[in-house]
């Protein structure tokens, strides 16, 4: 008795039982994976496929954006993209219409919702960093020096002969220091010489081109040689691969034919205006650099010779002297910035590509003849781009470009987010905190389109400007806020038509509806752009393009519109209606006051995803000859200096796109889920 | 209180008494209305009556039946630039056609795929499919056209370079492919009586990959490096580097004992697996051969297109066509007897499998009966004395035959030729689709395939999850209880929107024009140019795309009219 009577005493334990810690594969970031990536063989797969797609397709898309695309297409067209050829002398409207645009979503953001304090840091650091960051890169990474030639022979490849310029123009900064060296890292060997990179001037590029094919050539043959040897080759590949090995010779190397680096080359810098020499020296290998101070702004001359051998090509690295661009256009007299008169005339720029310096005309003559320079459309830039000359050349510049802009947008919302707070703070009714500043947004809001609308045309308030030359995203938002505006109370109408006992009314509403959402919003740009001039000839000018374009777009939307609006009002339950005839309330008033409003409320999500659509389709104006921002891209990529650039234009647009569609959706999804979009329950 | 009552009865005495009736006011108004509508519409016809009239352009429908002048790329054969405005209409038409009933259904089944992805349960293929949907949805469809046109078909080699699928080459399949399959089935159904996370499945299974694995790569180092040409079947155990292979495989079997719970049959099976295949590619236990196989270039794609092989009917192909005829007969009847016996008995039969089968029986059986008739030995060729009779197999090799003779001389009921090209490049032979039609038809699939996939994605999201629980607690399996419980009523919800998204393909397809495909809007914009007919050439666009909208949403309604629940 006593024995069991102890045992039972010893078998109870006071202390915790010993905890094991769960198996490794249920719970924590390994649970996860397996159940997420690898919870059976088919997910395995899947996994591993979608991560090969994703990891190449991604690695593809940087490696071209950082090593090979050339971004200054953008950089240099940024005022087109924004607003098309608009006016320069009416810029500051459209600066002042974004600067109000700002300052309106940030009250209502201030007035509906909160900006967390994550956020604003946030802004705040991105608007440091592109403040910070141009300064810094051009510091600690310098651009890569470009490459000339020098010599007198021509450099030949295939059907291509070049030979090196004896002068060569360029333009350059009071201050800036011209750096010249022979560059010897090129010239060691083949592979060296395939390997460089930056910009280069035609005949290196062609030299590129020899040692690049030399060395595919010099590959091939043991390629084609083991092919043969084995059996994995069908007859006809066969004899295609026996022919290619009986035509292939591999050429002399390239370094050894052209003496590349071997004799001293001599250069000499002169000024452009004057032609008086500021420097000159004979570069060898072994020589120190030339450096020169340039003593103002304005064209200089590089002449360079190998004056021992005729044979020989000497490759100089030139820090400072970089391709440049041509362009030349008639300019209407106008009144500068600071109140001098600009005379009227054909003008020709020359813009440099590193960092759009800009000389007009002066160009320097030799002989009678204008001394040539790097174009940018021969002289791009060659070879893997490494990251720190994407930093340099376009990261930097672009960020310099937009930082200003940023900062005065930041103001703006930050000044309407903190007014909307304030008028609470102050004004609005403690049971309702947010009355007064939610009422103010609403009339902002009411406001804005006019004022839009009269910044951007004038409309006899203020100077007119030329619908014509309204473009890029400006007509894009333009031709969007217009066909919400005006579409609305359309769409309205039309939806209270169809829902109308009247059956002339609702047949006339139907019959619009069904035939504007029947067709393409293409044709009905086309008979704008066509009909509209017989029906309102004062709408038929060539200067109205854009508000036939408005007439369109809002004809269109109004129609589906309506159909959203009626998908509200069929939502109600009857009661409202009942209801608000039940307390004495007349049609229109009851619509006005009970049916309407709650049905708009619950249609907000369809609405705003109408608007996004909206947005996209404006891309369309672009087929009936209207420059929005897609007609830009377009537009842009079939110049002269940009051909073959459509990539960088389409995807920096598609980003644009993509990120004024996707905060639209955002947003509705947030009115959504906050729930306050629902019809409000009884 | 009397002066507003005096108001009243003023006012009343002012209006008569019957349009104080709501009746007639609604009546009134409603001819007020009407007389507006037509009153504004007339104006604008006779306006733009008087001003067309005025330069000249009286709108009728004549001129259809001038000669329209201009080529079009992409056309029947009937049609030339002598064919009439009607026949350039009618090529439009075809096209946009076309384009539109290939892009509904392609839009169709990857919107489908996508819409399943985006449910998945594998968080990569989720993400994945959600940024393709964000990106597709949030950009303009014209921006993606230019893309898929300007940039993607641009950048396509020329067609003597042509990217071929399969491209050339000689293809081995080898034998262990074939031995690896059939020791997985042996293994894994060895292994079946074992739960799916039971240690010795895990083990026996890694071991399998781990053997198959560096077999693989031994043999591909075998194939490519010349130090491995020995090591394949030399069997020599004592060799140093054997006995060294072997004793670092003991060391990590030994090392497995030492490694995480969880991880230890994983371990072990890739420790004692790899030595398992090490020593078959050693002793030469392993069969090194392989299948050799010459592949061809069956599809070329290019800057000018893609290329298809072109199946043509010979003499015996309405033969074979009756063989097709009776299995599709013999098939429906089945499946219409098998469904019956179900409905009656409960008996469950796969009866849409056997259907398939017996169509695909019926069709392989009448293509070798078709095919088993002896050609003629000889064949007629007319020559300049008359005709002579020539053996088949001689005027086969001494090409004495115009394709259509061949086509007659042929055993087999459809033909297909490969694509072959002229030395400029040009596709002489094969089914082509120009490098538009294309950047067309990708453009409005994948745009639309990101709706039909959110479409998709939300229906099958509003079935409850209880009824997918119920399904399995009756004991359905995932296939029966997708296709039986959850498909039936998320087409429900489907349906609706993706007549939407069906109308908004066929209207999206008129921005051809922005790539120049010639589809209506293409052609009539030009005929438009060409004519001046601005007006009727609209009307006649308008028309189209109404009829083409009203009959794709007939026949949504109708599909949704069939899904929708059947209620008293």
């Amino acid at each position: 008795m006593t024995t069991i009577h102890n045992k039972q005493i010893n078998a109870v334990n006071y202390e915790e039982p010993q905890t094991k810690s769960p198996p490794l594969l249920s719970v924590g970031p390994l649970a996860w994976i397996k159940n997420n990536l690898f919870g059976s063989l088919m997910d395995t797969i899947l996994t591993v496929v979608g991560a090969i797609v994703i990891v190449s397709a991604v690695t593809a898309f940087f490696t071209w954006a950082l090593a090979g695309a050339n971004w200054f297409v953008i950089i240099f067209n940024m005022r087109q993209f924004l607003i098309g050829r608009f006016e320069p002398w009416a810029e500051w409207r459209v600066q002042l219409l974004a600067l109000l645009v700002i300052a309106v979503l940030g009250w209502a953001v201030g007035a509906w919702s909160r900006i967390s304090r994550g956020v604003f840091i946030f802004l705040l650091v991105i608007t440091a960093l592109l403040f910070v960051l141009p300064p810094v890169i051009r510091a600690v990474v310098p651009l890569s020096p470009s490459f000339v030639s020098a010599g007198e022979t021509a450099i030949a490849y295939g059907s291509v002969a070049q030979q090196p310029l004896a002068q060569l123009g360029f333009i350059g900064r009071e201050g800036e220091v011209i750096t010249l060296r022979v560059a010897r890292e090129y010239s060691q060997n083949d592979r060296a010489l395939a390997n460089s990179f930056s910009f280069v001037d035609s005949p290196l590029n062609t030299l590129r081109n020899a040692a690049e094919n030399r060395l595919t050539i010099e590959a091939r043959i043991p390629e084609i040689e083991r092919l043969l040897a084995g059996d994995a080759l069908t007859p006809n590949q066969r004899a295609l691969l026996t022919a290619d090995l009986e035509r292939l010779e591999v050429p002399p190397p390239v370094t050894e034919t052209y003496h590349l680096n071997e004799f001293p080359a001599q250069v000499r810098l002169l000024d452009g205006a004057t032609m008086e020499p500021i420097s000159e020296a004979l570069l060898s290998g072994e020589s120190e650099p030339l450096s020169v101070t340039l003593p103002r702004d304005g064209w200089y001359v590089l002449e360079k010779t190998v004056p021992d051998n005729p044979e020989a090509v000497t490759l100089i690295a030139a820090e400072g002297i970089y391709p440049m661009l041509e362009r030349s256009f008639t300019r209407s007299a106008s009144i500068g910035p600071d109140g001098e008169t600009i005379a009227a005339g054909r003008v020709t720029q020359y813009i440099r590509m590193t960092d759009i310096f800009l000389v007009e005309g002066g160009r320097p003559r030799i002989e009678g003849t204008d001394v040539p320079f790097e174009n940018i459309v021969e002289n791009q830039y060659r070879g893997a781009r490494p990251l720190h000359d994407y930093l340099s050349l376009y990261l930097a510049p672009f960020f310099q470009q937009i930082n200003t802009g940023f900062l005065w947008l930041l103001i703006a919302g930050i000044i309407g987010y903190w007014g909307a707070r304030l008028t609470d703070k102050y004004f609005s009714p403690v049971e309702k905190p947010r009355l007064r500043s939610q009422r103010i947004a609403f009339w902002l809001f009411i406001a804005l389109p006019p004022v839009a609308f009269i910044l951007v045309a004038g409309f006899g308030i203020l100077p007119p400007t030329s619908p014509p030359l309204w473009g890029g995203l400006l007509l894009t938002m333009l031709l969007t806020v217009v066909g919400i505006v005006v579409s609305f109370p359309l769409g309205v109408a039309l939806a209270l038509g169809r829902r109308s006992s009247l059956p002339v009314v609702k047949g006339a509403s139907i019959a619009y509806i069904e035939l504007v959402r029947g067709v393409p919003l293409i044709t009905v740009l086309l008979m704008a752009m066509v009909l509209v001039p017989f029906v309102a000839p004062w709408l038929g000018g060539p200067d109205t393009g854009p508000y036939r374009a408005m007439v369109a777009v809002t004809l269109f939307s109004a129609a589906y519109l309506a159909e959203n609006v009626r998908g509200g009002l069929q939502s109600l339950p009857p009661g409202q209606e009942e209801a608000a005839k039940a307390l004495g309330l007349s049609a229109w008033q009851a619509t006005l006051f009970i049916t309407l409003p709650q049905a708009l409320r619950a249609v907000i999500p369809a609405l705003v995803g109408q608007f996004i659509s909206l947005f996209k389709d404006t891309s369309l104006v672009t087929i009936v000859g209207l420059m929005d921002l897609t007609d830009v891209a377009q537009t842009v990529v079939n110049q002269n200096e940009f051909l073959g650039l459509r990539r960088e234009a389409f995807v920096f647009i598609s980003i644009v796109y993509f990120v004024f569609s996707y905060v639209m959706a955002m947003v509705s999804r947030r009115i959504e889920e906050s729930g306050s979009g629902a019809a409000r329950r009884i | 209180m009397a002066s507003s009552e005096q108001n009243f009865n003023t006012r009343n005495r002012i209006i008569p008494e019957f349009l104080r009736d709501i009746r007639v006011l609604q009546i009134l108004g409603q001819i007020i209305f009407l007389i507006i509508v037509v009153a504004f519409l007339a104006q604008l016809v006779s306006v733009a009556a008087n001003e067309m009239r005025a330069n000249n352009l009286t709108p009728n429908f004549t001129f259809l039946q001038n000669r329209a002048g201009f080529e079009i790329s992409e056309s029947p054969q009937w049609y030339t630039s002598n064919s009439s405005y009607a026949d350039a209409l009618r090529v439009g038409i075809i096209n946009t056609l076309r384009i539109v009933s290939t892009g509904l259904v392609t839009a169709t089944v990857l919107g489908i795929l996508v819409g399943i992805f985006l449910l998945s349960t594998n968080w990569l293929i989720r993400t994945i499919s959600r940024v393709y949907v964000e990106i597709l949805r949030n950009t303009p469809l014209l921006v993606q056209l230019f893309v898929w046109y300007y940039i993607v078909m641009f950048s396509l080699p020329q067609p003597q370079q042509a990217v071929t699928l399969p491209s050339e080459g000689v293809l081995f399949i080898s034998l262990r492919l074939v031995l690896y399959a059939v020791a997985y089935v042996f293994i894994s159904r060895s292994l079946r009586h074992l739960p799916t996370d039971a240690p010795r499945r895990l083990m026996f299974l890694t071991g399998f990959f781990a053997a198959s694995l560096v077999m693989e790569t031994a043999f591909y180092l075998y194939h490519n490096q010349a130090d491995w040409a020995g090591v394949y079947g030399r069997g020599d155990l004592g060799a140093a580097a054997f006995l060294l292979y072997a004793g670092i495989s003991a060391v990590l079997i030994g090392g497995a004992y030492f490694v995480p719970a969880p991880f230890r049959p994983y371990a072990l099976g890739a420790a004692a697996g790899q030595l398992i295949g090490g020593l078959l590619f050693y002793m030469g236990i392993m069969p090194n051969a392989a299948l050799r196989m010459e592949l061809y270039p069956a599809v070329y794609l290019s800057i000018r297109g893609i290329v298809f092989p072109e199946i043509l009917p010979t003499a015996r192909f309405a033969e074979w066509l009756a063989f097709v005829v009776l299995g599709i007969v013999a098939a429906a009847m089945m499946w219409v007897y098998f469904r019956r016996v179900t409905e009656t008995t409960g008996r469950l039969i796969p009866r849409t499998q056997y259907a398939v089968l017996l169509m695909i029986v019926l069709a392989a059986v009448g293509w070798l009966i078709v095919g088993a008739e002896p050609l003629p030995t000889a064949v007629p060729i007319s020559g300049d004395d008359g005709i002579i009779f020539v053996p088949l197999e001689e005027a086969l090799a001494r090409d004495l035959l115009s394709p259509a003779e061949q086509l007659q001389y042929t055993s087999q009921p459809l033909v297909f030729l490969r694509p072959a090209q002229n030395r400029l490049g040009r596709f002489i032979v094969g089914t082509q689709f120009s490098p538009e039609y294309m950047a067309l038809l990708l453009g409005l699939v994948i745009y639309t395939s990101a709706f039909i996939a959110e479409i998709v994605r939300a229906g099958i999201q509003a079935v409850s999850y209880g009824q997918i629980e119920a399904a399995r607690a009756v004991g359905l399996t995932q296939g029966q209880t997708l296709s039986q419980v959850v498909l039936p009523q998320a087409l429900r919800v489907i349906i609706p929107p993706l007549g939407n998204q069906y109308l908004n393909l066929a209207k999206n397809s008129s921005l051809a024009i922005a790539i120049a495909f010639a589809d209506i809007f293409t052609t009539m914009t030009t005929v438009m140019n060409q004519s001046g007919q601005s007006v009727t050439g609209i009307i006649i666009i308008m028309i189209f795309y109404l009829i083409m909208s009203l009959s794709i949403s007939f026949v949504m309604n109708i599909v949704n009219g069939r899904f929708q629940l059947v209620t008293r």
